[in-house]
């Protein structure tokens, strides 16, 4: 069944509730979401990220569509991740060897990529490399098959990805543009609206 | 239109202008005393997994150093222009300079191997001194140096696949003396795998202990991984081959060489010929990549696992860029 597009996502509700200011709401619904950020990155489960973790997960992308590190594209989501790791040490003000916690991920995303505005420059081209990957056929329209190959190398459960498909397919044509999925993850990453459909990019918050 | 959409058109058109203007057919041959390498290049426009060049490792000088430095202790020569470093700096290059190092060592010790076996410097009985732990030979004290360091890091059973290659590189070095000795030569539906026993399998299984992580059993035993490995060695051998057949000096174990005289073409479309194959061989391993059973390893080992299978993915154009530029090839 296709879920509302104007509910808020439940668990979210509950954050909405536990909260008294509508900023801090804001905060702490990018904050969980930036914690789920840290999560699809730390595969190992330590509490720590290091470079070859991201770059880990974006070889898990690459790997489960296909594409070597050296197509264009696959190029191009290496070159991203590896400057995204940069942004995020140099917001931190560490070399780019040293681990990152949770709480400094937190931080140093905020800094870089919604205080900061390094998100257009740095973050917003690995959104547009993993949305072509995607996108294989080069149509400019993402299936549920591709959209579940994509999920699952972040870690998101199976039984999640269907509903998260159908919460960001707003006019339910069953299939995403790679647009609308770069959309959806500048809603995730640097959004604080509650209601934003790119909440649910990966699953029920 | 998508980037990756317009960079192709692009390409097609500077293909198609490229060879209008100049008026050359579009079978590739490299210009008249060019590196057979260049043959290669069309490949870069032709698949899209080597359309672009691998990154260089930040340290390649220091992994250069090291190399030179192991390859004095053990006696074996490591030019600086033949470049191993270079191809490893290249297909380790978001990992830790040790793992680029060690990979280099590796390859310097195959190459040297490979040219002594086709030089008849040394036989092929070396295997068995290797497998023994002998160190007579400085080839066998260089392999007892990396074989030290790299397996200590890795289960019985990675050992034991190691060695099942080092055995199936003997048995096809052997079947390849023994056809130059009796004048045979192999048909094009038995070179892929003879020369896919020469090349070292045991290069692909290397790359694991480089990167400090171990493929389960069971992955490295299904179909889409043993596919991955043998699309990628294929690929490599036969890029190898184009590189290196004015090197041949007569030997007919080379693919050109046996579409040459099996198939009855000149040297430009053999080479042709080859490219096909190794073409197809790309969109191989790109299917059997899709294929990997990555959904049912926890996340940490699919991370891992895909480490491996993106190294090998990016193996036939870091391969590539080491053919244009080394002097082994000039």
């Amino acid at each position: 069944m296709r879920a509302s597009l104007t509910k808020a996502p439940p668990r979210l509700t509950v954050i909405t509730q536990s909260v008294s200011g509508e900023a801090l709401v804001a905060i702490d619904l990018l904050n969980h979401k930036l914690d789920r950020a840290f999560d699809h990155i730390d595969a190992s489960g330590n509490g720590v990220v290091e470079r070859e973790d991201l770059l880990g997960l974006g070889a898990r992308i690459l790997v489960g569509f296909g594409e070597s590190p050296t197509s264009v594209t696959g190029a191009s989501l290496v070159d991203s991740f590896d400057d995204i790791w940069s942004a995020l040490a140099q917001a931190l003000e560490r070399d780019g060897d040293s681990g990152i916690a949770r709480p400094d991920f937190r931080a140093g995303m905020t800094e870089a990529f919604v205080t900061g505005d390094r998100y257009d420059s740095v973050f917003r081209p690995a959104t547009l490399a993993v949305a072509e990957l995607c996108d294989s056929d080069r149509d400019g329209r993402i299936g549920p098959g591709e959209f579940r190959t994509m999920l699952c190398a972040f870690g998101v459960a199976y039984d999640d990805v269907d509903e998260a498909f159908d919460r960001l397919d707003r006019s339910g044509r069953g299939t995403l543009t790679v647009d609308e999925l770069v959309q959806a993850a500048s809603d995730y990453y640097r959004g604080v609206d509650p209601n934003a459909a790119g909440n649910w990019l990966f699953g029920p918050l | 239109m998508s980037a990756a959409v317009t960079t192709t058109v692009f390409a097609t058109v500077r293909t198609a202008l490229r060879n209008v203007m100049h008026w050359k057919p579009m079978l590739p041959l490299p210009r008249r005393g060019g590196s057979a390498a260049l043959a290669l290049l069309p490949l870069t426009e032709r698949v899209p997994a080597m359309a672009s060049p691998c990154r260089m490792h930040p340290s390649v000088y220091a992994i250069e150093a090291a190399v030179l430095d192991w390859a004095r202790r053990t006696g074996l020569r490591a030019d600086p222009g033949v470049g191993f470093h270079r191809m490893a700096g290249r297909a380790f290059a978001e990992f830790d300079a040790a793992a680029a190092a060690l990979f280099a060592q590796w390859l310097t010790w195959l190459f040297h191997l490979d040219d002594e076996l086709d030089e008849g410097t040394c036989q092929p009985d070396i295997f068995r001194g290797m497998l023994a732990g002998s160190a007579r030979h400085p080839l066998e004290a260089a392999f007892a140096d990396l074989w030290r360091v790299t397996s200590v890091r890795m289960s019985d059973r990675w050992r034991a696949r190691f060695a099942v290659g080092l055995r199936r590189q003997h048995d096809a070095c052997r079947a390849e003396a023994d056809n130059r000795a009796s004048g045979r030569m192999p048909t094009l539906e038995e070179y892929p795998e003879l020369r896919r026993g020469t090349v070292g399998p045991y290069l692909y299984d290397l790359v694991e202990p480089c990167l400090r992580v171990e493929v389960p059993a069971w992955v490295v035993e299904c179909e889409p991984w043993q596919q991955l490995v043998n699309a990628c060695g294929d690929v490599t051998a036969w890029c190898n081959d184009v590189a290196s057949r004015p090197k041949e000096r007569g030997d007919v174990h080379n693919f050109v060489v046996l579409a040459m005289r099996q198939l009855g073409l000149g040297e430009r479309e053999a080479t042709a010929w080859v490219l096909d194959r190794i073409a197809g061989r790309c969109q191989d391993m790109r299917h059997a990549a899709r294929r990997l059973p990555l959904d049912d390893l926890d996340p940490k080992t699919a991370r891992d696992v895909s480490k491996v299978a993106c190294a090998y993915l990016a193996a036939p154009r870091a391969h590539l860029d080491w053919l244009l530029e080394s002097d082994r090839y000039a």
